[in-house]
């Protein structure tokens, strides 16, 4: 009966599932198979070709550039969330809904408006060049920012640095404080507690932030467009410019995201198995 | 803002654009499917309601729009595109626009050929006779029967005369300027910046033989190393000081220059290995709800008054003999940025790429991109 019961509250988040993402992604597969008519939209056909020009050497280096961008981006968001979430979930206190809250409040902006907010602040003749200029730093020509990998991976961090804390601090907030009493009670230094007590407890969320920080950051366009230049191309912005720069190029972009999104699913899969071996180990 | 299209016929679009998906071709789907698709009789120049018209953001005088709008007592409706693709992906969908801004060489044939376009009846329109004669019969709409003139330019290189010294008029100062390096920019555009490097090598702007689109593209290879970038913000970057020299549109020239603090520093140059040279097109989709308003501000656009006020705003001539005239008198203290009607017929005109030579196309520019 309970079994049965929670099937059926399942069903609206496999419709979700089905209609959002199944049925897409059955057509990006179609598409990335087909070819296209004299205004770009597909035809549908057999046309596994398209994907020959995925397995081009010209390629691996831009996709090598947007893993190795996501994993720089990976790992800063990591030192930089994980004593944030740990500050606010030990420390927080009766403030803690309000500090996850103001850590949320920059999402209320537009992802774009806010990379274009770094646009004005980085730029030649921008608020960080000019307070070099005022400092007496003032290069000439002014320093640059804009165009080097630096900006991309900052703007990346920017952009998904809250996916890193949240789950770290779900993981801290669950956490029972006694255990770390215990660390101390058996003489454990602060260091050597945080190490064998409270690191392990909080490893699932940190797997978490990992996932949900590289998987969007390897496949963003937009933060590379804006804060990028010609040697920051990655794998995103090759896909976007099959959609809007050439018309009838729809079949490589579809072609480049299939086999982006089977790349990325072996990092899922590895996540949602360490996942539920941990769930079995918690729960025996 | 106002909705330009109500919510249901959008709808009705996207279940259009299902269906398209279903059924295979698109061009199928709007030969054989609905009625909307089949010919039907010419449109008459008679206002049949508001009028929705897509266009691209910051391409038309707001007063031409006020002006329409008080004398036939109708309300426009504006909705903006930002690059070529999404309009073309938009009327494909069959989103139902009376009045468009296709840019012409490129994507007039693309829309006829999908049968996306209603056939404009000359005689309808009081002030054909403005349309300057070449485009009477471009060489992307034999006889002009799916669209006339909306503005035109030329693709060029701009530069700053305090940053920069020597240009030759020729293409090859983009190449040889090796201390205006991280200065220099590209056009973001396959079709303009392919095509240049063609063109200074001494091919078509349009040629799909390999060896010489490789040799385009490793052109550009060679010169990345030089360049902040590839970029349409042309205008910014001129503006912002993040550029030197770059390749730019000349109408774009004209928007930086009349912002600048100091215009005379700014000068622009067509080069002698040819002038790509473009147009964009006022036409009339085959969905549209209202052809007859359509045709009207069509005609409206054209008269002599209207295309001159539109043209001095948009930085453009218009294709009309009033708006030329106007064009040319606005740019007078700046001769590089006149454009006359022999530099129509003269120019080099990027045409659409199909088939193999969009493939090959394609990879040069993707090589060029991520190289």
């Amino acid at each position: 009966m309970r079994s049965r019961l929670s099937r059926v509250f399942l069903l609206p988040g496999a419709v979700w599932l089905l209609i959002l993402f199944v049925v897409p992604f059955g057509i990006v597969i179609a598409v990335s198979l087909g070819t296209t008519n004299v205004v770009g939209f597909p035809v549908y056909g057999w046309h596994p070709g398209n994907y020959a020009m995925v397995f081009q050497p010209l390629f691996l280096p831009v996709l090598l550039r947007s893993v190795l961008f996501a994993v720089v981006t990976t790992a800063l968001c990591l030192l930089i969330g994980y004593p944030v979430a740990y500050t606010v979930a030990r420390f927080g206190g009766r403030y803690k809904n309000a500090l996850i809250a103001l850590l949320l409040l920059p999402w209320f902006v537009d992802y774009l408006v806010r990379i274009y907010a770094w646009v004005v602040i980085l730029g030649n003749e921008g608020l960080l060049n000019g307070l070099l200029a005022k400092l007496g730093m003032h290069g000439n020509p002014p320093v640059r920012f804009i165009d080097t990998p630096y900006a991309v991976i900052g703007g990346l961090v920017y952009d998904y640095l809250p996916f890193m804390i949240f789950p770290i601090y779900a993981a801290l907030e669950q956490m029972n404080p006694a255990v770390i009493e215990a660390g101390k009670d058996l003489y454990g230094t602060p260091g050597r507690t945080f190490w064998h007590v409270t690191w392990p407890s909080s490893l699932q969320g940190v797997l978490a932030g990992c996932v949900l920080v590289s998987l969007p950051a390897v496949g963003d366009f937009a933060t590379a467009q804006l804060l990028g230049g010609p040697n920051t191309y990655m794998i995103g912005n090759l896909i976007s410019d099959q959609m809007v720069e050439v018309t009838g190029a729809w079949p490589f972009g579809a072609a480049l995201t299939v086999v982006l999104m089977a790349l990325l699913s072996f990092a899922v899969i590895a996540y949602v198995r360490s996942a539920a071996r941990a769930t079995a180990e918690a729960i025996w | 803002m106002n909705r330009p299209v109500s919510r249901r016929s959008v709808l009705s679009g996207a279940a259009r654009a299902g269906l398209i998906l279903g059924t295979g071709t698109l061009a199928a789907a709007c030969g054989q499917g609905g009625t909307a698709s089949k010919a039907g009789p010419p449109i008459k120049a008679k206002i049949d309601g508001d009028l929705s018209i897509f266009n691209w953001a910051q391409y038309m005088n707001p007063d031409v729009i006020k002006g329409f709008e008080k004398t036939y007592g109708v309300k426009v409706h504006q909705t903006f595109f930002d690059n070529d693709e999404a309009m073309l992906a938009k009327l494909a969908a069959g989103v139902p626009f009376d009045f468009v801004v296709p840019s012409g060489g490129n994507y007039i044939p693309r829309l006829a050929a999908a049968n996306l376009l209603t056939p404009i009846p000359h005689a309808e329109l009081k002030n054909f006779g403005q349309v300057l004669p070449f485009f009477h019969n471009p060489f992307y709409d034999r006889g002009a029967r799916y669209s006339l003139p909306y503005a035109a330019g030329t693709t060029g290189i701009a530069w700053r005369t305090d940053k920069v010294g020597g240009m030759t008029g020729s293409w090859n100062d983009l190449w040889n300027h090796p201390k205006a390096k991280g200065k220099i920019f590209l056009l973001d555009e396959l079709a303009d910046t392919l095509g240049m490097s063609l063109i200074r090598l001494g091919y078509n702007i349009n040629s799909t033989a390999p060896d010489q689109v490789n040799a385009a593209a490793d052109a550009l290879l060679k010169l990345k190393p030089m360049l902040a970038g590839f970029s349409t913000n042309d205008i910014t970057n001129l503006d912002g000081g993040q550029a030197w020299i770059e390749h730019a549109w000349s109408g774009d020239v004209y928007v930086a220059l009349t912002s600048a603090k100091n215009p005379h520093l700014y000068q622009y140059q067509t080069c002698e290995e040819g002038v790509p040279t473009w147009a964009d097109t006022m036409a009339i989709p085959r969905n549209a709800q209202h052809p007859g308003t359509a045709l009207k501000f069509i005609d409206y656009l054209l008269d002599p008054e209207v295309s001159a006020m539109n043209a001095t705003w948009v930085g453009y001539p218009s294709g009309t003999t009033a708006g030329t005239a106007a064009f040319n008198k606005l740019v007078k203290d700046f001769p590089w940025l006149q454009i006359t009607e022999s530099m129509l017929d003269t120019g080099e005109w990027s045409k659409p790429l199909l088939g193999a030579g969009l493939t090959l196309w394609d990879e040069a520019w993707t090589k060029v991109k991520a190289g």
